[in-house]
């Protein structure tokens, strides 16, 4: 097997230093040595983004979708990772997950998390680039019109983004 | 590795229902493309370094020469004939003649049931040709689709040699029946490791949608760790191996003839329906069988002869999948009805409403429905809304020269439940105030662990604050047993034995949480309340008057208010409760065959006669459960076999799509659903089936399309990559409506996970033809047909 690789990493708010085999991909590295079950796996192969998780790059970027499937844990030496264990503080949801829970967005939820960090980078674009009201379907067709779920028709995740968007000073833009 | 070579040497024995061999024989033809060789073993540690996602062995396959199938041709057949020539009852169907199977015999009215079957049979195709009925007769297909839940199979399982058990976790839809598998499979007595115990922690599944009842999965899961010294091992499918040897739905070939009277009434019925069933049984026998039964769809039709088939083949196995038959069924038949009213000249609703089924009509085996069917104000509601009474000036303003706009409806109507429900429930309260659940229900995602725990609002005053799913282990208690009797009296006399039922525990299926498994779980709550909070409650209240009367109570803001006046508070309830010892725990077994089983049980002093056959009762907060013994048990009656289903939901479904004619590409624009589901537990799930089942039956109208065999997934090869799968941008936000029919007072919750897909494609299809004047009868209606059809 491949030699390890030592990288740096912030994730959820926690400094790591890891040794990281090159093959090793994120979310196996999330679940399996981390025991971060939240980001889950379907496709294995970066198509059906249940896996997303949001990452950062630098201070003065946006958070973006990630699939951490099909993404190797060394490529991320430096990087900002937030999954959806991350998400809440101090035991208060962010209103992304309370807006799911309020609007029955998911069922059987293996698709979900991958809905929460899709729809979170978007936030965080969002923060960094509004738009104006006419354009915020387009905008949640960008963060997560690519994800994939059985359960739900999609339509619950969709009002419950597009509220949070809508309740959210700053990422609208104002006629 | 482990081979078949070391099964047969070991003994291992195959429970029936899972085909012939596990494994391919090396050297020897397998059943079906794609059945596996061989167990690999890997360590965890090397597991994630493999990049095993990502493999693809498909192009390693080499082919030999083209082989016979191993299978038996048939996995099962049914006939439904029926005949009712004018007013009054059937001349001849299902539940008045029984069920007819091949070899038929020569026609004879005053014959056995095979003989009457061929005569009316040949009656109705005699009928066909001279009553001067206008006929339609087209043929369909459908495709092999997979359910694709998002959570493949996996599990982690070992073995405890010492103890002989087997311990495995995972996800299914059937736990108790892969349990009872799983021990079969060593159950020979030259068998090197024995099991005498399989503990099977059922975990939530992340969707199922049918695919994880009864897979196979579990069997190939045990046989690996009987094999691993003891370690645990662990099986994830990749998504490659998930498509290779998940449950897929049947294909069908369908040919159907109607025909119709001058006034729109459909006069007779007759279909030949094939399925192709794959390399293994598996629920195939099912699968034809309610094809058959429910390939009349929402209506009433005097005449019918119904013939359906599961073949086998070399594919991969198709099973159990949301629908189960009746979609496929009912794609033919919705659509068949809509191309009569275009050629009829009648509003396609009109047309419906003219057929349809309802209470006091008898169904397709001759069963007169249990509860009132709202088709009518399903159809009428549909025949109001805007996007149907103005689809011609829709169709003429949204049209232009990219685009063509129609709009289709289709009709639905689906049994819930199978007739065979055996359902497990235990309602607890403890002395800390919660409320837990526990039942052998599955969410696969269809809401049974967001509503099972409201259904006891009523009766307890709030929510469950726990809900386990998918228990079978805790019901030990009930000491049940059970075995498949052929007869009345063989009934009659197992049911001598208190602990005997025809069916332990059923697997999730056949949209059966919101009628079968609610009562199991409102019937446990029913007998805590009334010989654990009721008495608690007059205790605490000093009430003198203990006769338990519902009419006496009522829950407040969490509190008991009891004759009016004594308002007691639910944690001070609970306390007394446990600290009397009053019941605090119900654990019940309930069974329905078109009637529900009865017993009656002493409680303390009372006799009550309940709507259930197995009861065992905890008090206060210390000790396990009690077992009763029931007196004067009264099963179903076993002819209600024959009435198949007793129980319908109706789903009408109205669609708008735009048809590219540059690239044929369909879009769904817009969508309204319309439904009976009797009471409502909770409208956002309710909702949520009926998006969801949108955006799955979009995938089969239009998207997904397995091949069977060569270039198929059997393969190794087919991800999600390669098969398209509905997003969020092929779903009509803002533009799906759901309106829910107003309940009939005394209605049950009705089932409806299944049935909310069943019209998607034939309307889709309707709506395409209203578009383009061209009718598809070949799903999917891939963009590369309909640009055919355009050029």
């Amino acid at each position: 097997m491949s030699d390890k690789v030592q990288i740096k990493l912030k994730l959820n708010n926690a400094d790591l230093l890891e040794q990281v085999s090159p093959t090793l991909m994120l979310a196996d590295f999330l679940q399996e040595s981390k025991n971060l079950t939240a980001t889950r796996v379907c496709c294995g192969i970066g198509v059906c983004r249940a896996c997303t998780v949001a990452v950062k790059h630098s201070a003065q970027e946006s958070f973006e979708a990630t699939r951490a499937c099909i993404t190797p844990v060394v490529s991320l030496d430096g990087a900002t990772i937030k999954t959806t264990e991350g998400l809440a503080e101090a035991d208060q949801l962010h209103p992304l997950q309370e807006a799911f829970l309020k609007n029955f967005s998911f069922q059987c939820g293996y698709s979900t998390s991958g809905f929460l960090m899709g729809a979170y980078s978007l936030l965080d674009k969002l923060r960094l680039a509004p738009v104006s009201a006419d354009k915020i379907d387009e905008a949640i067709l960008e963060g997560v019109g690519d994800n994939i779920c059985r359960c739900t028709g999609y339509l619950r995740y969709y009002t419950a983004i597009k509220e949070v968007i809508l309740a959210t000073p700053g990422l609208v833009l104002q006629s | 590795m482990i081979t078949d070579k070391d099964f047969e040497r070991d003994h291992l024995k195959i429970p029936f229902y899972f085909g012939r061999i596990m494994m391919a024989k090396a050297g020897s033809q397998p059943d079906y493309l794609g059945q596996p060789v061989a167990l690999l073993y890997i360590k965890s540690s090397d597991f994630l370094e493999l990049g095993a996602r990502l493999l693809d062995l498909s192009s390693y396959l080499r082919f030999g020469a083209e082989a016979s199938s191993n299978s038996p041709s048939s996995y099962g057949e049914t006939r439904i004939t029926r005949h009712n020539d004018g007013p009054g009852s059937d001349s001849f169907s299902v539940v008045m003649d029984g069920l007819s199977s091949p070899p038929w015999e020569a026609p004879d009215i005053k014959g056995s049931s095979n003989a009457r079957c061929v005569f009316y049979g040949n009656l109705i195709e005699q009928e066909l040709e001279t009553k001067g009925w206008e006929l339609f007769e087209e043929k369909f297909s459908t495709q092999s689709i997979d359910p694709c839940f998002m959570e493949s199979e996996s599990g982690i399982a070992w073995y405890d040699k010492k103890h002989k058990s087997l311990n495995m976790t995972l996800g299914s839809q059937s736990p108790y029946d892969d349990g009872e598998a799983c021990a079969t499979i060593f159950a020979d007595k030259a068998c090197p490791y024995p099991v005498m115990t399989v503990k099977l922690n059922c975990c939530y599944p992340g969707g199922g949608f049918g695919g994880r009842d009864h897979s196979d999965f579990p069997l190939y899961l045990a046989m690996a760790a009987i094999y691993a010294d003891g370690k645990a091992v662990r099986i994830v499918y990749n998504r490659f191996e998930q498509f290779q040897a998940g449950i897929k739905r049947h294909p069908a070939q369908i040919h159907e003839k109607i025909a119709l009277d001058k006034n729109g009434v459909i006069q007779a019925l007759k279909a030949d329906i094939q399925l192709d069933g794959g390399g293994q049984n598996n629920f195939s026998f099912a699968v034809q069988a309610v094809a058959a039964q429910n390939a009349t769809a929402a209506y009433f039709i005097p005449r019918l002869d119904i013939k359906s088939k599961a073949m086998s083949s070399k594919a991969v196995t198709s099973g159990s999948m949301r629908g189960f038959g009746t979609l496929q069924a009912m794609f033919a038949l919705e659509s068949l009805v809509d191309q009569a009213a275009e050629k009829l000249r009648m509003d396609p609703i009109e047309l419906r409403l003219k057929n349809l089924l309802s209470q006091s009509k008898a169904t397709s085996t001759g069963a007169k429905p249990s509860y009132e069917i709202q088709s009518e104000k399903v159809l009428r509601a549909a025949q109001n809304s805007k996007l149907w009474s103005q689809r011609e000036s829709f169709k003429k303003s949204k049209s232009n020269k990219n685009l063509l706009y129609g709009v289709g409806f289709a009709l639905a109507l689906k049994s819930y439940g199978t007739n065979l429900d055996a359902c497990l429930a235990n309602v607890e309260v403890e002395a800390d105030g919660q409320v837990r659940i526990k039942c052998n229900a599955i969410d696969m995602g269809n809401g049974s662990a967001t509503t099972l725990p409201l259904v006891i609002a009523d009766l307890l005053g709030r929510n469950a604050d726990v809900m386990k799913t998918g228990v079978t282990e805790e019901f030990s208690s009930l000491k049940l047993t059970a075995s498949f009797e052929s007869s009345q009296g063989a009934e009659d006399q197992k049911a001598k034995n208190p602990r005997w039922v025809p069916f332990i525990s059923m697997a999730q299926a056949a949209s059966c949480s919101a009628f079968q498994m609610r009562h199991a779980v409102r019937e446990a709550a029913s007998i805590v309340l009334r010989y654990g909070i009721w008495p608690a409650a007059c205790q605490l209240g000093k009430i003198s008057e203990r006769t338990y009367d519902s009419k006496r109570m009522q829950w407040q803001d969490g509190q008991l208010l009891i004759d009016g006046k004594h308002r007691l508070s639910w944690t001070d309830i609970l306390q007394r409760l446990h600290k009397e010892g009053l019941i605090s725990g119900a654990m019940v077994h309930t069974y329905y065959r078109a009637q529900w089983s009865k017993a009656d049980f002493k409680i303390g002093l009372q006799t009550e006669t309940l709507p259930i056959d197995a009861l065992a009762l905890r008090s206060g907060s210390k000790g396990g459960y009690t077992l009763l013994d029931r007196e004067k048990v009264q099963m179903p009656p076993f002819k209600n076999n024959l009435i198949g289903v007793d129980m319908y939901t109706p789903y009408g479904l109205l669609v708008a799509v735009s048809v590219n004619k540059e690239s044929g590409e369909v879009r769904l624009e817009e969508a309204e659903g319309f439904i009976d589901v009797g009471q409502v537990i909770q409208y956002e799930i309710v909702e949520g089936q009926a998006a969801g089942a949108l955006a799955m039956g979009l995938g089969q109208a239009l998207y997904e399309d397995l091949p069977l065999t060569k270039g198929g997934p059997g393969e190794g090869g087919w991800n999600i990559g390669r098969y398209r799968l509905p997003t969020m941008r092929d779903m009509p936000l803002n533009r799906f409506k759901l309106h829910i029919i107003e309940a009939i007072p005394g209605d049950p919750p009705k089932g409806m996970a299944e049935v909310v897909e069943c019209p998607v494609a034939p309307a889709i299809a309707n709506a395409i033809a209203h578009a383009t004047g061209k009718r598809f009868r070949d799903l999917p209606i891939s963009a590369e047909k309909v640009k055919g059809a355009l050029a």
